[in-house]
Formats: C-alpha cells, structure tokens, sequence
C-alpha cells in the first residue's frame, strides 16, 4: 500500500517537472518562461523526493531491517537545496535579462523581437 | 555562540553525507575541515546575525508551511497555463515598494515573490523590487504587499538599515 502511494507521488512529482518543462516551451516570451520553471520544478522535486524516503522506509520495511535514516536525511538535504537555489537562480537568470535591456512581451508587440 | 552553532551544523553535514561514523580517521578529517571552516568564516568576518540567522528560526518554521502551500498553488497555476491557451497571460513587468531594509529579510521575500503563483523577481532595489507578473491577477497580489507582511516580523529590526549592508552590497 504504501509502496504505491510513494510511486504515486513520484509520477505526480514527474508529471509537475514535464508540465514545468512544457510551460518552458510554450511560454510567449522568456520572462514569463521562467514562471514554469521556477515554480512547477520545485513541486516536481518535493514530491519526487518525498516518494524516494516513502520508498526508503517501505523497501526498509519489507527487509525488516531498521528504517535507513541517512537516506532519507541525504534525501531531505538535497530537496532543501534546490528549494533554495531554484528561486535564486531564476532570479539571476531573470536579472541578467533585465540587464541586458531585454524587455518583456506584452502581448502587444510582435513576437519575434522579444522572444531571443 | 554563533561559532559553535556553525562548527555542530558543518559537522552535523559532514557525518549526514558521509554515513560512517565509527571510522576514527573520516570523523577526525571531519573535525579539522569544520574547524579550519570555521576559523576562515571567522577571519573573513561571516559569523553574525546575518550569516547565522538563528533568532528568525522559530519563526521561519511557521511560514514555511504558508510558503509550501503558495508553492503547490503556483506550480497548479503554472501547469493550468502550461497545457492551456497560451493567450491566458497578459505579462506585465510591476514595482513593488518594499519597505523593509534588512538584506536577510529582502532575500526572503525576492524567494517568496518568485515562489508563489505568476510572479518572478527579476530586480531588488533599494527601495522597491521590479516583479514580473504573468497575469492581473498576479499583479494585484504581489502589489497588496501581504508576502512582506509575513517576511517583516521574522527577522528582528527588518524595517531598519543593515550594519553589514555595505560588506553585503561589495559581495
């Protein structure tokens, strides 16, 4: 039961990181293709990682050895770090644009001459 | 105080990535990298209250579920327009006056802005933040300052200039 409850939550995990993915690539312009991929990437991996420590435990379990703490303290780390370094990342990225002099499309504009 | 928080949470990594406890000599390089860490942060001048922000802890915990929550909310948004119209988002680039000062406290909320639902942080400034917004919608929330009403209260003296505001701005 379990078991399927952290592979659930890995698809669902994928599926937020492909819509993110998704998102990129059909977005107008690149400001507002950050928005996928700043937001919908974070879901993806906090749910990705909480089905991986759901399946270190079961597959602990089912060995009937002690439940791997480390795993899922390593797992909790790293879900930790994208959590903070993907909004910052996206800033930068977002902030290097706005430097550069790239302005965003309004939808007023063709599209050709912001979308670079 | 602060130096030892900092050796205890560099050492507490250290053994989390490294698994092995019981080998003298891995937990001994242990010991020695997180010193020599420590004794760099502290000739370098980064042990303060704005590198170990241990007084905003308590209260981080409890925005931190609030911030999950705009997380799944932004990223449903997100994927709604993904897979719908791409005529649903007017993109619009906003200034949001920001009133609070601290560096800790303005990295916070530049986070938060990008993490909830149609809105990007693509310049801070002194005073104000430029946000990209995807939608109306997304422009009013980000503009009725309720993030930064969350922000203000966890870090002590937000509202006030920073003394390390110039190491950090030379950074």
């Amino acid at each position: 039961m379990m078991e399927h409850v952290a592979h659930g939550l890995m698809i669902l995990g994928g599926f937020f990181a492909f819509s993110g993915s998704l998102g990129i690539l059909r977005m107008p312009d690149f400001y507002s293709r950050l928005h996928p991929a700043g937001t919908a990437d974070t879901l993806g991996q906090m749910l990705v990682f909480a089905g991986l420590a759901l399946k270190v435990i079961t597959v602990s379990l089912a060995e009937e050895a002690p439940v791997d703490g480390l795993s899922i303290g390593k797992l909790i780390a790293i879900s930790l770090l994208l959590f903070v370094t993907t909004p910052a990342s996206t800033h930068a990225i977002a902030r290097a644009a706005q430097l550069g002099g790239l302005k965003p499309w309004t939808g007023e504009k063709e599209r050709e001459d912001t979308d670079e | 105080m602060r130096t030892l928080l900092l050796f205890l949470v560099l050492m507490g990594f250290w053994l989390l990535l490294s698994g092995q406890f019981d080998k003298a000599f891995l937990v001994g390089s242990g010991i020695v990298s997180c010193l020599l860490t420590v004794y760099c942060c502290h000739r370098l001048n980064l042990i303060g209250e704005s590198y170990q922000p241990i007084e905003s802890l308590p209260r981080f915990l409890f925005y931190l579920p609030w911030l999950v929550w705009q997380i799944v909310l932004a990223s449903l948004d997100v994927t709604r327009r993904s897979w719908g119209a791409s005529s649903a988002i007017q993109p619009r680039l906003v200034k949001v006056p920001v009133k609070i000062r601290h560096p800790l406290a303005k990295t916070l909320l530049a986070n938060s802005i990008t993490l909830t639902p149609g809105t990007v942080t693509v310049d801070v400034a002194e005073d104000h933040y430029l946000v990209h917004a995807l939608t109306e919608d997304a422009e009013k929330g980000v503009l009725d300052g309720s993030a930064e009403r969350r922000v203000a209260p966890m870090v002590p003296g937000s509202d006030k200039e920073d003394p390390d505001l110039q190491t950090e701005a030379s950074s």
